[in-house]
């Protein structure tokens, strides 16, 4: 069971603060998503008024094709994972749990008790008593073991090492490969799980900057190195996203889709072609001038 | 694993066909599935079925309903002979240009073939030598 | 409401989030009920031993934990909503749930704590009489006995339900709207107990129109209908934050 969703015009604001602006994508059922973006960019508040945990100023919101407010049916496949947590702080982790696997019917008391295990967590400590990468590891379980529909983890690996977050991505890759599900996870630091995606939303200033196939996305960006002259002839026209000059040699992060023959052609030029990593050209896109 | 710049399915479709000219994979072998894939190398399924799904087409793999996928009767003959096609236009035509730029006579560069040749079958006697990976 | 009913077939035979949530409340707050029964025990037990030996009893003791009952659930009903609406949220369930729950088991703690305290004032009423002590009410300006007890547990009802349902909305208005209106709105969200006190002419020490028991009562349910109304509404907009910590 996966729910996909879909916005239109999507509009959240705080006060005079417009932190989701007129936001229209589509997130298709069954993927992992990655909702990209630095911080203040929109990423929380966009996955809140996802979960219902806030309402819309504007625009409209789907999720499994109905507005998830106050939607009993929606909610209950629904689960957003904060790195605040959410929890019953002075209350243990198995009281926590049995909160959960109440309330979320595809829980997996199995899952919760293996993740439990892995990460080292004792259920009978309190949640206020955890240092913050154990109950970042204790959100993972909680998103990950109520195996919902649609599983949305706002940056909650972050306060994770990196030993455990592997962990988690081990996890995460093996529950969803075994129920499938939609999954968004966001995050600002999209190195480590950029494999794990297959679509890819970039936020920035409360807009989509994009939303692609991971794929797709990976192939957009191109990396142009070789004489300066060759590099500019080259990029003439088109949209370049950064540049680094080296003596007599520069580099040039070009952005859209390049057809065979013109990478060809540049190559014919003396020009080397690479790919950018997909962090590269997150870092090009979001930078300071981006999206004005 | 995976780490150059191409896209990972384009990495997998080359390392599934790497495995198969070297023999790793024999022909009517399973491979692995695309979820053994996505757990093991840490990527999204989609992207290893992807890979499958390039090399179902170009008629390397086929796929047994309910079973997996195995590596075709004919695939390391039919990779050899693309090998063998493209090598002329990837591999001799770029020599002779630079050959040419170089004024380096024909006969030289065929003498010093014949050397590496020669050298090549010393170090495995057992086969022509394979292509070497030009990725 | 209607959301609700078009809902409930489908959900088949696992129980609803109302009584599910109802259970979870109840469970945790009758642990901390029964601590604080046991400390208004002990401390009566104190009290009264150290006054018999002062001189003569001529008083309930147990009458001013009263202001406990009255107060205490009122703290907790505040506490429970503001950590409970995010957790109750997350964990994928409706508002419209919660403030139902809420209430439910606001009834439920409401019973417990009213019959606790009667149950207690009966007890130390029979001690008084055993010892031979008059077992006045003097606390407040009741003109009932403590042998009343029809009127002494529908008292107590009446001020803990009124106490729990504004610590509801207590909770709820501080948590919506934030510090400023939470404490504006004061007046309006604590004011029905004051209101009930003087009704009930119980507490408050100040001279209440003489109503019959009937329209008294009618007047009370109506305003605990008007505060669970509000508190619902209030709860059922709340947006979860983004919480700190």
């Amino acid at each position: 069971m996966s729910f996909a969703v879909q916005t239109r015009d999507l509009t959240l604001r705080y006060g005079s603060t417009v932190a989701v602006d007129r936001v229209s994508l589509e997130i298709p059922p069954g993927t992992i998503c990655g909702l990209l973006g630095r911080n203040g960019s929109g990423k929380t508040t966009l996955l809140s008024a996802m979960a219902a945990f806030r309402r819309p100023n504007a625009g409209t919101l789907l999720v499994d094709g109905e507005d998830p407010w106050e939607n009993a049916r929606v909610l209950e496949g629904v689960v957003l994972v904060r790195e605040s947590g959410d929890v019953l702080s002075d209350r243990s982790l198995e009281d926590n749990l049995a909160l959960v696997a109440q309330s979320r019917p595809h829980y997996s008391h199995e899952l919760a008790g293996t993740l439990m295990d892995r990460f080292e967590l004792d259920p009978r400590s309190k949640h206020s008593a955890l240092s913050r990468g154990r109950r970042s590891a204790f959100g993972t379980i909680v998103g990950l073991a109520s195996r919902a529909p649609l599983t949305l983890l706002d940056e909650v690996h972050l306060g994770m090492d990196a030993p455990s977050r592997y962990e988690f991505y081990d996890a995460l890759l093996a529950d969803y490969v075994s129920h499938p599900r939609t999954i968004v996870l966001s995050s600002h630091l999209i190195e480590e799980v950029q494999r794990l995606l297959e679509t890819v939303v970039v936020l920035h200033h409360g807009k989509v900057l994009l939303t692609e196939d991971a794929e797709t996305l990976r192939r957009r960006g191109v990396c142009v190195t070789g004489p300066d002259q060759a590099v500019e002839a080259f990029v003439a026209g088109r949209t370049v996203v950064g540049r680094q000059s080296l003596g007599p040699t520069t580099q040039a992060t070009v952005y859209g889709d390049l057809e065979p023959e013109e990478i060809a052609a540049a190559r014919g030029l003396g020009l080397e072609i690479g790919p950018v990593d997909l962090q590269d050209l997150f870092v090009h896109l979001t930078g300071k001038e981006a999206g004005r | 694993m995976f780490d150059g710049r191409d896209p990972i399915y384009l990495q997998i479709a080359d390392q599934i066909r790497r495995e198969i000219l070297s023999g790793a994979l024999s022909e009517e072998e399973q491979v692995m599935s695309t979820t053994q894939y996505a757990t093991t190398f840490r990527i999204n399924p989609a992207t290893a079925a992807k890979a499958f799904a390039e090399l179902v087409d170009e008629g390397i793999l086929y796929k047994r309903r309910g079973v997996g996928m195995f590596v075709a009767p004919d695939a390391r003959e039919a990779l050899l002979g693309r090998r063998r096609e493209r090598f002329f236009a990837e591999a001799v035509e770029p020599l002779a240009l630079e050959a040419h730029i170089l004024g380096i006579p024909v006969e030289q560069v065929v003498d010093r073939l014949r050397q590496a040749a020669r050298t090549a079958a010393e170090v495995d006697p057992a086969r022509p030598a394979t292509p070497q990976e030009d990725r | 409401m209607t959301a609700d009913t078009q809902v409930a077939p489908v959900r088949g035979n696992r129980r609803g989030p109302v009584l599910r949530t109802v259970r979870w409340l109840v469970r945790g707050q009758l642990v901390i009920a029964a601590w604080a029964v046991s400390v208004v025990l002990a401390g009566a037990t104190v009290a009264l031993i150290v006054w018999a030996n002062l001189g003569e009893v001529t008083a309930s003791v147990v009458q001013f934990s009263r202001q406990g009952g009255i107060w205490f659930p009122f703290a907790m009903a505040i506490g429970t909503i503001t950590a409970y609406l995010p957790v109750h949220v997350a964990a994928g369930m409706t508002r419209r749930s919660l403030a139902r729950a809420a209430v439910l088991a606001m009834l439920v703690m409401t019973v417990v704590y009213a019959v606790a305290l009667t149950v207690l004032l009966q007890v130390e009423r029979l001690v008084y009489g055993i010892a031979g002590w008059s077992h006045e009410l003097t606390e407040s300006d009741t003109s009932y006995a403590s042998s009343d007890i029809d009127l002494v547990l529908g008292t107590h009802l009446a001020l803990i339900g009124t106490a729990q349902l504004c610590g509801l909305l207590v909770g709820i208005t501080y948590y919506r709207f934030g510090g400023w209106w939470g404490t504006l709105t004061l007046p309006l969200t604590v004011g029905p107990i004051f209101g009930v006190m003087w009704i009930l002419q119980a507490g408050l020490g100040i001279a209440a129109p003489g109503l019959d028991l009937a329209l008294r009562a009618a007047v009370i349910v109506g305003l605990l209908v008007v505060l669970a109304a509000a508190f619902s509404l209030a709860t059922r907009g709340a947006t979860v934050h983004t919480a700190t910590g």
